[in-house]
């Protein structure tokens, strides 16, 4: 990797794109988290990987690639975002529309294609909603960390934020992901 | 689930994961392929080796804007960063000692690089001086036509040079140089033992976009230029790709530079590429390709408005437009505005970039000559070759050759704007939208107008169709809100036959369909500011494409305000 990070550095674009493929899936699922549909994960996925190729000559080290990426691509999440909320409603109630319906394209194929509804559908769909109903802040967090594995020390440097502070976070977010996923399934009870 | 094992780490992960691990979709891959597909034609930002360099003419622009890219570019973990604000620097700088001394050491490593990499100082006798002449570009008639209007400037001040260097085994010559006080431009003739190979320069297997597009990736890719004088660099300015055609074997070319400073007498200009290493593992090397020395001296110094600040009595309060240059030339006319978008830290710990309250950004000003010329802006190259972290450098198109002064009018966002730009005003923001439906146009209609705004648009002069292109070609009138470092677009209304592909992921082994459909460029010529938006279609036909004449547009009606009572004209003055 760091062979390809030289080159990269050197302008050497196929080093740059093989190293970014290396990173891209925590990168979509970011994107994912903040922007809340495919669409717009997509383009700022796209924008990332414009000004991480512009930039990378100044990449010094000093953090983990993987959370260098990170912070470019969340930039561009978020200025997405920003241009968004400018241009058009976006979903006031977080993966409403495109973004459920996506996943539910790819949920209903693979129903199909196995030949029977899965019993755990629901419960992701549940999962799903109530993590829509979060802020992109904690929806953030909780992909960071759970979905992508980060360490705290590594969701710190990527957002910003102490050690300390990300630990008050997760359990914030979890509290209120908690309580809306309860409070949507009030009196019912799953299996997961 | 149950409420109890919800409490779970474990199952709380597991939740998460299987409801959040969203694959990524083969059009979200298909994206990614053509970021990487255009990377080459992206240029990097390299770390600083400028340092502010003493111009004789004492313009000091481009090298103010070089320190704050340089000092932008001590952030790693903030690589997309807009440019800092000097208030917010110094305020910085005087708060964290070590970054200040740490700061000053780069600047002297800097300096000592210079010396290397700049010191070329050319002897009187080998500068070239600019002269009057037809240049072999334009003779052909096979250059875009966008570009005959600049045939006039280049014409009465040019140089042959005839350098010619080896890139990638073709043999590149430096044919002409082309420069007043404020652009440059370079005419260059590519050739290659055997001839091109066109196909191989398709963008997709099995692609079909035009010779046009395959051309811009035979053009050499060039770093930032430095310029130089006396041995001292200047500035660091892109080099932009414009056009490129074939005759016979051969490929002409021409990019165009906008130096950040105003070109002082003695003048060197040194062109790099970055060469790739020849043994595995070696690391890839700047490399000079092109180093000319040029005696301005009978060239005639530009028009200019004069460096200062403007203050704005708008409707929002007093607003601020720093301009660090304006200058009118025979070659083109240049702005540069001092960037002041300020940075933020969110609760988060996120910053934020966004312009301060009390500056005046240029993209809401109506500009008017005294000759009653609308005046746009027109993307430097390929729209893209721009830093953001420095001033804002621009050119502008419709300047009159008689024009004594510029008017500035501000253009304020109306409240129903403002309002939709909180966050939380969904329905405002949705009424406002309600308001601009997307637009359709017959474009095959020559002379229709496309207002975009109460204060102007586009009228369509031209529609083309050919090797599988279409071509329209777009005259603003009036003022033009989206003319700023993006490019009015239109879009067919119906989805012309697109290119399939296939992508395997190589971690699930799933094969994806994905689909590709064309390659947009939009140039423009310099002085009308008229530009043409050439979509390249990838498995379009056009027999198919001279079919599609509906069009849609976006609008903002409701946007946007003139505040006349707020303009304020300056006049031009002559350079000493």
């Amino acid at each position: 990797m760091i062979d390809l990070l030289q080159r990269a550095q050197r302008g050497d674009s196929d080093a740059f794109a093989e190293l970014f493929e290396q990173h891209k899936l925590p990168l979509w699922k970011a994107a994912v988290a903040v922007l809340g549909n495919v669409d717009d994960a997509a383009d700022a996925l796209q924008d990332a990987t414009i000004k991480a190729w512009r930039a990378i000559p100044r990449f010094e080290g000093r953090s983990h690639l993987a959370t260098w990426f990170m912070r470019i691509l969340l930039h561009a999440s978020y200025d997405l975002l920003r241009k968004r909320k400018r241009e058009t409603p976006y979903a006031p109630e977080g993966f409403s529309g495109e973004f459920s319906a996506t996943l539910l394209a790819f949920d209903e194929q693979r129903a199909i294609v196995g030949g029977k509804h899965r019993p755990d559908h629901d419960v992701i769909i549940d999962v799903r909603d109530a993590i829509g109903k979060l802020s992109s802040d904690d929806r953030l967090l909780l992909t960071l960390f759970y979905v992508n594995d980060f360490p705290v020390q590594q969701v710190a440097e990527t957002m910003n934020l102490s050690e300390g502070a990300v630990r008050t976070r997760l359990v914030r977010a979890r509290d209120r992901f908690k309580a809306v996923y309860l409070s949507e399934n009030e009196g019912r009870e799953v299996a997961l | 689930m149950t409420p109890e094992n919800l409490n779970e780490e474990h199952e709380l992960k597991r939740a998460v994961c299987r409801a959040y691990d969203v694959p990524m979709p083969a059009k979200a891959q298909v994206k990614l392929e053509e970021a990487y597909a255009s990377l080459r034609s992206v240029p990097q930002e390299h770390a600083e080796t400028a340092v502010p360099g003493p111009a004789s003419t004492g313009d000091r622009s481009g090298a103010a804007s070089t320190a704050e890219r340089s000092s932008a570019g001590r952030e790693p973990v903030r690589p997309t960063v807009r440019r800092r604000p000097t208030r917010a620097a110094q305020g910085e700088a005087a708060q964290v000692g070590k970054r200040v001394v740490k700061r000053s050491a780069v600047v002297a490593i800097a300096a000592a690089l210079v010396v290397l990499l700049g010191g070329t100082a050319f002897a009187a006798s080998s500068l070239l001086q600019m002269k009057a002449g037809d240049v072999p570009f334009f003779q052909s008639g096979s250059n875009l036509p966008i570009y005959n209007s600049l045939q006039a400037g280049v014409a009465s001040l040019n140089t042959e040079v005839g350098q010619s260097a080896v890139v990638d085994d073709m043999t590149v010559t430096l044919d002409t140089v082309s420069t007043d006080r404020n652009i440059i431009n370079l005419f260059f003739t590519i050739e290659k033992e055997g001839g091109f190979d066109l196909a191989a320069e398709s963008i997709y297997e099995g692609s079909n976009e035009n010779e046009w597009t395959r051309l811009q990736q035979i053009m050499p890719l060039f770093s930032q230029a430095q310029i130089t004088s006396a041995g001292e660099l200047l500035c660091k300015s892109d080099v932009n790709k414009l056009d490129a055609y074939r005759e016979g074997d051969k490929v002409k070319c021409l990019m165009r530079i906008v130096p950040g400073v105003v070109l002082p007498d003695e003048v060197g200009v040194l062109l790099t590429d970055m060469v790739k290493p020849q043994v595995e593992g070696g690391e890839l090397m700047e490399r000079t390709l092109f180093e000319v020395g040029l005696d301005l001296s009978t060239v005639a110094q530009p028009d200019e408005l004069g460096a200062q600040d403007i203050v704005f009595q708008t409707s929002e309060g007093e607003k601020t437009l720093g301009i660090k240059r304006f200058t009118r030339s025979e070659l083109g006319t240049v702005f540069i505005v001092r960037n002041d978008e300020v940075e933020t830290i969110e609760e988060g710990g996120r910053p934020v970039y966004h312009p301060s309250d009390t500056s005046m950004l240029p993209q809401l000003l109506k500009m008017t000559d005294d000759q009653g010329s609308a005046l746009n802006f027109v993307n430097a190259g390929d729209g893209m070759g721009y830093s953001p972290a420095a001033d804002y450098v621009m050119e502008l198109s419709g300047m009159s050759k008689d024009a004594q002064s510029v008017t500035f009018t501000p253009m304020a966002l109306t409240q129903s704007a403002r309002e939709a730009g909180e966050p939380d005003a969904i329905d405002k923001r949705k009424a406002l939208n309600e308001a601009n439906p997307a637009q359709e146009v017959d474009v095959s209609q020559i002379g229709a107008q496309l207002p975009t705004t109460e204060y102007g648009g586009y009228e369509i002069t031209s529609w083309k169709v050919s090797d599988n292109t279409v071509s329209i070609g777009l005259k603003p009138y009036g003022w033009a809100p989206e003319a700023f470092r993006s490019a009015f677009e239109l879009h067919s209304v119906d989805t012309p036959t697109a290119l399939k592909d296939e992508y395997t992921d190589p971690e699930t082994g799933e094969t994806y369909g994905g689909y590709h459909t064309a390659v947009q460029y939009h140039k423009y010529d310099y002085l009308t500011g008229e530009q043409i938006q050439m979509t390249s279609y990838y498995a379009a036909g056009d027999n198919e494409l001279q079919n599609l004449h509906l069009y849609s547009y976006r609008t903002s009606f409701g946007h946007y305000l003139e505040e006349s009572a707020a303009a304020q004209t300056l006049p031009f003055v002559a350079r000493t």
